[in-house]
């Protein structure tokens, strides 16, 4: 009775009594001053921008942070569940994978066109549902103890070398950052390109990890040899001194390049703080906060016109790495044909 | 029973059944436009299901194998050391399971800091002493397996055992074993034991084998393929309806061992007048030595290894051995851009002591209102034919994390609902949907040994309502009823999945943010976090430890002096 009693407790103290059309409550800010972001991006990565814009608008953010642990079981699961009754204004991160998947769901609506334009050839979805930025490369991260140089993997198809038999490995890729890239390479290389590359790496022993972060884990203990991880993940073991180095893979010219895990940005469809959350999105998409994620953990290298032509990025990712580029869209298209090639190669469903 | 029970029992029934399983029906009934049939939603699920059984069931031996022991040595041992090993076993209780599965990882996966030198000292390394073939050399080892996780959550879980052994253990009159003794030796002595301690050491046992079942951040940290990662999948594709048909099977095995277990602890019944006199019953063995003392300790010292120790001497050795990072790339931000342990603590506590006394109010209120609930629901139901929910309400333990979460989500994220749903009180309902199921089957095994004929004594002699309770039940049931308000604390203070999909914006809890940070952090933060996330876990039991501790010494000394 007594743990009744609480949120009936709770939900006559607060009071909070409204129709459907209304956005939800705002507590003790004014409707103005307040704004709620789910981000996707790292707490320790976005922090510095969330602070820098309450301190400099005046408008309180709160923030909603997912953790690698939960898959991706997490916020883009929760904007998706409160679709019908939005508590959420922008959605920060999630990469371009799960934001044209939210976005043909009809979770999210479209950015200011002018913000977009601004953005150049920054990534966005053709509806402008999202815009991208602050960059982060797929890499392959190798232990330097394990392999001299003249051994180091150069492509995603190294993962199939027999040469590392046993001793490569990826994040599972049926979940988050990782179900994104094998979902792009598929749209890439095409259904049988695909499932040639996961046959590949399943005969090559490849370990599945719990995440990229886990991946540069095993990779910086030795216990693997190299894997595919992103760059901010990279950059912690770097940091902390462990003998790794980052190799930016499919470079040459016949290549399909490495892949761009951006950090995209998108305003939620019927969001309860339209106004603030308009500002949020404008004072996130600018170079001065691609600097700031450029110096902070993140290591994000900049996309924007201005930033690229100021050369924003962590001195220790070379100009020019090669990218892939990716149609979200055709990847999401082609997940479940992915999703269904790693069960039955990888996991033998 | 009064009229006013009467028709409390069917209200407080139902209000348990709508905490427990409302989530669940949400999640089910919720809109699926991808359901398929059934063959294809369990297609491939078979595997996964049958190692959750296997590593659930390897826990539940191990946790036999050394709870049992642990607690007839301990509780042979003097005061002093038994306080010692009894407060060491709690907190391998508290010590967050994924925690524990990080440190098997550091200390004995494949280039473990302890697996690799060890295997490289024994002879079992390359044939060449080359730095390169070093390097290169792994230890193929067990972590990364089912049998890994059956025994980390064994580790982590063995307290269970323990407690309820040392509970029977004090309501025994020890002549039972003097007189099996001098009848039959040592074997009488075994024989007896075995009569006495069995059912309750199996009862715990399947309680542990149901809360390793549900345990889904092990295997994913062990990257072992259990069921949960099908049901993560499957809510990843969208198929929330599905995810949650997939974990019913679950269910059953939670039922039948988690009631099975609960029946067996509540037929093990104490009966003592002495009671009545406001005394607890304890029937002592005769004085431990020094020899018993050092038994315990070497006991206590093989059973706390996996869960305890190995998580201390992996978290102390990250400290350590952390890397101060370079100036150039540290910037400004409060935890990652510091350097060493001490550094990194403080970071952590400016960063997260919101987050901390949150989570430490917000546990304790939750463990003291599913306690309250608990004994109030099963102090009602316990005469009535409604007591077989209790069982039923055990399945709610197999309810997977995030679909308690989403569930919630699709229950509570409306209009009229939106002061619950924007405050920490939906937190409160994620962490009861998970919890409350494991606190009513530990109280209610508590309650249920209290003998009936003791209150009708205390009725007869006048005792009223509160009067029973305060002088039968209590000191009757007060190690189980503080081991439910315990469950109900460490495993709320320390869950993550369901808590980061309900809690308001704004307002994190430390859990989420601290397995971030683990999964992250360089070596010196994700000390720091593990270790603000242990303080918070046992802030609220350090003072009562404390305290008995210093009567235990105290007691020692008095019975010197006299």
């Amino acid at each position: 009775m007594a743990a009744a009693a609480l949120p009936l407790l709770a939900a006559l103290a607060t009071g909070c009594h409204r129709s459907a059309s209304e956005p939800p409550s705002e507590g003790r800010e004014p409707k103005d001053r307040q704004v709620v972001l789910y981000c996707a991006v790292d707490r320790e990565i976005a922090q510095d921008a969330i602070d820098e814009f309450q301190k400099e608008t005046g408008i309180s953010v709160q923030a909603k942070f997912d953790t690698e642990a939960a898959k991706a079981v997490g916020l883009v699961e929760a904007i998706r569940q409160e679709n019908a009754y939005p508590q959420c204004d922008v959605f920060w991160g999630g990469g371009g994978f799960f934001c044209t998947m939210l976005a043909d769901e009809g979770c999210l609506a479209a950015l200011p066109s002018d913000l977009v334009a601004a953005s150049g050839d920054a990534p966005h979805d053709l509806a402008n549902r999202w815009l991208g930025f602050g960059g982060a490369y797929r890499v392959l991260i190798v232990n330097t103890n394990a392999l001299p140089p003249s051994s180091w993997p150069h492509s995603y198809r190294d993962l199939t070398d027999p040469r590392y038999k046993g001793r490569v490995g990826i994040a599972n890729p049926l979940f988050g950052g990782m179900a994104a890239h094998v979902a792009a390479l598929f749209a890439k290389l095409g259904e049988s390109g695909g499932r040639q590359w996961l046959q590949g790496i399943k005969e090559n022993g490849c370990a599945i990890c719990a995440g990229m972060a886990d991946v540069k884990n095993r990779v910086a203990s030795g216990e693997l040899w190299f894997g595919i991880t992103a760059t901010d993940d990279a950059y912690v073991a770097i940091s902390g001194g462990k003998p790794v180095v980052v190799v930016y893979p499919d470079q040459a010219p016949e290549e399909i390049g490495c892949l761009n895990g951006y950090q995209p940005v998108a305003l939620i469809a019927r969001a309860p703080h339209p106004k603030a959350a308009e500002s949020l999105v404008r004072f996130l998409v600018t170079t001065r906060i691609e600097k700031v994620l450029a110096d902070g953990p993140g290591q994000n290298v900049g996309m924007l016109p201005q930033s690229i032509a100021q050369d924003v990025r962590p001195t220790w990712i070379p100009r020019g790495v090669r990218t892939m580029g990716v149609d979200w869209s055709a990847a999401v298209r082609a997940h479940p044909a992915a999703t269904k090639a790693i069960k039955e190669i990888l996991f033998n469903q | 029973m009064n009229k006013w029970s009467r028709s409390a029992v069917p209200a407080i029934s139902l209000l348990g059944v709508a905490i427990v399983f409302s989530p669940l029906v949400a999640a089910l009934i919720g809109v699926d436009s991808k359901t398929t049939g059934q063959s294809e939603l369990f297609h491939g699920a078979g595997r996964p299901l049958c190692i959750s059984a296997l590593s659930a069931l390897t826990s539940a031996m191990v946790a036999l194998a050394l709870g049992v022991p642990f607690a007839i040595l301990t509780e042979k041992a003097r005061p002093l050391v038994r306080h010692l090993v009894w407060v060491l076993g709690l907190l391998a209780l508290m010590v967050p399971p994924y925690m524990v599965a990080e440190s098997w990882i550091v200390l004995l996966g494949p280039v473990g800091k302890v697996s690799k030198p060890l295997a490289l000292s024994l002879g079992f390394g390359p044939p060449s002493s080359q730095a390169l073939e070093v390097a290169r050399f792994a230890v193929p080892g067990f972590v990364f397996t089912w049998f890994g996780v059956g025994i980390v959550m064994a580790g982590c879980l063995f307290p269970v055992v323990s407690i309820v052994v040392a509970s029977v253990l004090r309501r025994t009159d020890w002549r039972v074993f003097e007189a099996a003794r001098l009848i039959q030796g040592q074997k009488g002595v075994r024989r007896t034991a075995v009569r006495v301690l069995a059912p309750s050491a199996l009862g715990a046992a399947l309680l542990v084998f149901a809360a390793a079942l549900m345990e889904f951040a092990v295997p994913q940290v062990l990257r072992v393929r259990t069921i949960g990662e099908a049901i993560y999948e499957r809510i990843q594709q969208g198929e929330l309806g599905n995810a949650t048909w997939l974990g019913l099977p679950l269910l059953a095995l939670i039922v039948l061992s988690g009631a099975l277990g609960a029946l067996v602890l509540m037929r093990e019944r104490a009966a003592s007048l002495a009671g009545l006199e406001g005394e607890i019953p304890k029937f002592r063995a005769r004085p431990g030595s020094a020899k018993d003392d050092t038994r315990a300790g070497l006991m206590a010292l093989v059973a706390l290894t996996p869960g305890l120790l190995m998580p201390i001497i992996s978290l102390s050795w990250s400290a350590i051995a952390a890397i101060e990072p370079s100036a150039s790339a540290m910037g400004n931000h409060r935890v990652l851009r510091t350097s060493g342990l001490l550094n990194s603590l403080q970071g952590a506590w400016e960063l997260a002591h919101n987050d901390a006394v949150r989570t430490v109010v917000l546990g304790l209120l939750a463990a003291c209102l599913a306690t309250l609930f608990s004994i109030g629901f099963c102090r009602l139901t316990a005469p009535s034919r409604w007591k077989w929910l209790v069982g039923g309400l055990g399945a709610g333990l197999a309810v997977p994390a995030p679909v308690v979460g989403l569930g919630l989500i699709k229950l509570w994220d409306h209009a009229w609902t939106a002061g619950i749903y924007q405050s920490l009180a939906i937190v409160l309902l994620a962490w009861f949907a998970r919890f409350l199921p494991l606190t009513l089957l530990i109280a209610y095994a508590a309650l249920a040994k209290v003998p009936r004929e003791l209150e009708d004594c205390a009725a007869l002699a006048g005792r009223g309502g509160w009067g029973k309770f305060k002088s039968v039940i209590l000191p009757n049931a007060a190690p189980g009823i503080a081991a439910a308000w315990l469950a109900a604390y460490v495993f709320s203070t320390t869950e993550f999945s369901a808590t980061l999909l309900v809690s308001p914006p704004g307002k994190p809890l430390l859990a989420p943010s601290v397995v971030n940070l683990m999964r992250r952090g360089q070596d010196s933060e994700i000390a720091a976090c593990q270790f603000l996330l242990l303080c918070v876990v046992a802030l609220p039991l350090a003072v009562p430890l404390v305290v008995g501790f210093i009567r235990a010494v105290v007691g020692v000394r008095q019975t010197r002096t006299a």
